[in-house]
């Protein structure tokens, strides 16, 4: 089964009606055509724009991280993921946190998917759309 | 810790003792590791639930570029 690792940019895709694309990526996950992993990282990402952005209570952000990891698992990068994220940041001018979802993807032999310019600019991700094409039907 | 005698496709067994050495770990560790995850996976319904209540908690919320916050943190931090 093909593992897709979503950078936060997917994620909250999840929860706008109006992002069809990472939306279906996620059905296709929930019909069992691919396994779909965050980083811990993420969980923080998406409770900052939740609380920042859209302005959601604690509750609100509680019940949305308990969907997130309901329907993805939550990878936490080892040491040697992490020394492989700082020689991408390096590498392609990346912050540390991009690299890490590299870093991560290339060691869990996956898909990186992204909705990100700094990502898809540099070849490191795929657009949900394309992702699903990778996919059986 | 029990020892387990399984068949498993020659080719099958090519690709995990591949993906063990890229993850750095042994073919009994991905194993367990793989049988874990399986174990542990929600049904769709739950997956449908969950993400049902999370678009719920959203309800109301103002409409921003995520993608652009997301980026303005990254680089920001």
């Amino acid at each position: 089964m093909i593992e897709v690792v979503c950078d936060a940019s997917v994620v909250v895709g999840w929860l706008e009606p109006d992002d069809t694309e990472s939306g279906a990526l996620l059905e296709a996950a929930i019909r069992g055509a691919c396994r779909l992993l965050v980083l811990d990282l993420t969980l923080y990402e998406v409770g900052n724009v939740l609380v920042r952005k859209h302005a959601r209570s604690g509750a609100e952000v509680a019940t949305v991280i308990r969907g997130i990891e309901t329907v993805a698992d939550v990878a936490r990068p080892d040491g040697l993921v992490l020394r492989d994220a700082a020689c991408i940041a390096d590498a392609d001018r990346l912050t540390f946190y991009d690299a890490a979802y590299a870093a991560q993807a290339v060691a869990l032999g996956a898909v990186l998917a992204t909705r990100d310019s700094d990502f898809l600019d540099r070849g490191l991700g795929l657009p949900p759309a394309t992702v699903l094409e990778l996919l059986p039907a | 810790m029990a020892k387990v005698m399984v068949s498993i496709p020659d080719a099958l067994l090519a690709r995990i003792d591949e993906v063990a050495r890229i993850r750095g770990t042994s073919r009994s560790g991905l194993l367990q590791a793989a049988a874990e995850r399986e174990l542990s996976r929600r049904s769709p319904e739950e997956m449908r639930a969950a993400i049902a209540l999370a678009r719920e908690a959203m309800r109301g919320a103002p409409k921003v570029d995520a993608v652009a916050a997301i980026r303005e943190e990254r680089d920001r931090r």
